[in-house]
């Protein structure tokens, strides 16, 4: 019996007949055919669904197709701070600027690399740079609010305030309420989480964000109404699951005083 | 040449951008796009790491060492913090450094205190070793102290820094640690055992609660610590036995009771009870007494070299004991954790 006779009984093979046909050739060629602003707004999706390294890795298919997209450049930086990992962001940045000098954007996203690094007065002199440059953007204040978060410095809020007045999409609520978790400061988080959530409730990442951050406040009862929203919206969300499976494996007194501690 | 950057159209041949600066060569040469990784491990351990910023080369490093493992130490110090909070977290070691943003300063002397001060509660208390973990948490609250003083002060000299440390040191010690061990003492002053005293050992630690009759009169089978009045047995001249010193028992009985000993049971106002002293094998086979009004019968048992032969005049002289002679209650054996014991 030859080896397409005997495959052909097994219902796999009906099924996959019902599916259109796919060409392997095809779809490389097709990935190949896309463009740079493809890419970026696949790095953006990715983004915006809290899947930074997909974002990085489609912000370096972007520019390999277009290396003189500043944005690509900025977005690797910003997705390299996401990921926690600052001194690799740091380099970028600086070899960005090679490229770019003086553009605010990197000036920032380097700032912000040496805030996380802890090294506060480099950072304030990049931010500062940044910010006296022409075409600032929201992310030039958000950088500096971080800066002051770091100090300490109760201008923090103003900061923040100003990059919502420049861009006030839901992304950059969010990216404030991951500045103020980085700090362990959940509670200012949450307001920033909320009004993401009022600004895009149909957006499944925003709900699982809050629902993290009322996790780390003891708030098990809203933060499970978020995790169950998210996973509404989006039903095969992996960490919304896990979240809310750990929610109900940890209702005790101890439990929910180590998940505040840790 | 036109800048990718800002559109501006530059001399052909330059090599950057005459109004941003944005190097013209993107497209000519060779650039890696794909950022550099840190590997999981890399991540783990930099998050476990504290944040020093080196930013100097090698010799300027060298240098000014001190002064930089300082300000990674204080790395979020805020000139702005304020006196008065920093202040008022002064009683907690760490916190202020917490409060002014220096995270792993503040960790350190809190976890530090802490753990020494567990240490010395738990397994050493009353001890010489314990005494000395106390020192410590006592340094690390005091370095935690002047810390705060410093940052509010800002002294510029080592001697001045110095002075701030002694008096705040000073002040610590008398407005914290000595009011909280006299009240801990109170409640709970470890006594540390020298001699082999049934059932007692050499290095025993007991727990005494001396306000424990502050509200109420001593009852019977408490166990307690007593200074018995001195008693001199036999002998002429120099060779006689004197009784001296605190001793700890349990009252078998309260004035005006009528005490009666045989069968090894102890028979108070006729009825029989579970109370014997300590180490019973000090008492005579049987013996009977009223305790005399104001005076507490407690029978001395844990004396060194009180014979099993001492008669029973001599005994029950020894243990008539007045109110005022009862120091307090002897309610833990705390040390060694293995003999650990609640003494009822």
């Amino acid at each position: 019996m030859s080896t397409a006779k005997r495959f052909n009984r097994l219902e796999l093979v009906q099924q996959l007949e019902q599916l259109p046909t796919i060409s392997t050739s095809n779809s490389s060629q097709s990935l190949e055919e896309h463009d740079a602003s493809y890419w970026m707004t696949s790095a953006d999706t990715d983004r915006r669904n809290g899947q930074y390294d997909n974002a990085l890795r489609h912000y370096s298919r972007a520019l390999e197709l277009d290396r003189s997209l500043v944005p690509g450049w900025l977005g690797q930086i910003q997705m390299l701070i996401l990921l926690e990992e600052y001194p690799e962001a740091e380099l970028w940045a600086r070899k960005a600027l090679e490229l770019f000098r003086n553009h605010p954007g990197l000036l920032a996203g380097r700032s912000q690399a040496f805030c996380r690094t802890g090294d506060l007065r480099q950072a304030q002199a990049l931010c500062d740079v940044s910010i006296s440059q022409q075409g600032q953007t929201a992310y030039c204040w958000v950088a500096r609010g971080e800066i002051m978060l770091a100090r300490r410095d109760p201008v923090e809020q103003y900061c923040f305030d100003k990059a919502l007045q420049i861009d006030a999409d839901w992304l950059q609520n969010l990216e404030i309420a991951a500045i103020y978790l980085h700090y362990s400061l959940p509670a200012k988080a949450l307001i920033h989480c909320r009004s993401a959530v009022e600004k895009s409730p149909a957006h499944p990442y925003c709900w699982y964000v809050q629902g993290s951050v009322e996790l780390t406040l003891s708030l098990t009862r809203p933060a499970e109404n978020s995790f169950r929203r998210c996973l509404e919206l989006k039903p095969n969300h992996a960490d919304a699951h896990r979240a809310l499976g750990n929610l109900h494996k940890g209702r005790g007194f101890f439990s929910r005083l180590l998940r505040r501690h840790t | 040449m036109q800048c990718a950057s800002c559109q501006f159209e530059n001399m052909p041949g330059s090599q950057l951008c005459g109004r941003c600066g944005t190097s013209l060569s993107l497209s000519s040469t060779t650039i890696d796009i794909h950022p550099p990784r840190a590997g999981r491990w890399t991540k783990r351990v930099r998050r476990l790491t504290p944040k020093i910023p080196v930013r100097s080369p090698a010799t300027d490093a060298l240098r000014n060492f001190s002064d930089r493992a300082t300000s990674a130490l204080n790395i979020r110090l805020s000139d702005s913090t304020p006196a008065f909070p920093l202040l008022a977290r002064i009683f907690i070691p760490g916190w202020p450094q917490l409060f002014a943003g220096s995270r792993i300063l503040g960790r350190f002397f809190l976890f530090t205190w802490v753990s020494l001060l567990s240490l010395w509660l738990l397994f050493f208390y009353g001890t010489t070793i314990g005494s000395m973990l106390l020192g410590l948490a006592f340094s690390t609250h005091s370095s935690s102290v002047a810390d705060a003083t410093n940052r509010i002060l800002e002294p510029v000299s080592m001697r001045r820094r110095m002075f701030y440390s002694i008096c705040t040191s000073a002040l610590l010690f008398g407005l914290l640690y000595l009011p909280a061990s006299r009240i801990l003492f109170r409640y709970a002053e470890p006594v540390v055992l020298q001699l082999t005293l049934p059932p007692f050992q050499p290095g025993d630690v007991v727990l005494i609660n001396h306000s424990a009759f502050a509200r109420q009169l001593p009852q019977p089978g408490q166990v307690v610590l007593f200074t018995p009045p001195d008693y001199r047995i036999g002998g002429t001249g120099h060779n006689y036995t004197l009784y001296t010193g605190p001793r700890i028992d349990r009252i078998l009985a309260g004035p005006r009771d009528k005490v009666r000993w045989s069968h090894h049971t102890l028979f108070l106002n006729g009825v029989p009870t579970l109370f014997t002293p300590l180490n019973p094998t000090v008492l005579p086979p049987s013996f009977e007494c009223t305790v005399p009004a104001g005076v507490y019968f407690i029978v001395p048992s844990a004396t060194p070299i009180l014979a099993r032969n001492t008669d029973s005049a001599t005994l029950l002289g020894m243990s008539y004991i007045a109110l005022e002679n009862i120091n307090g209650t002897a309610y833990l054996l705390s040390h060694p954790l293995y003999r650990l014991k609640a003494l009822h």
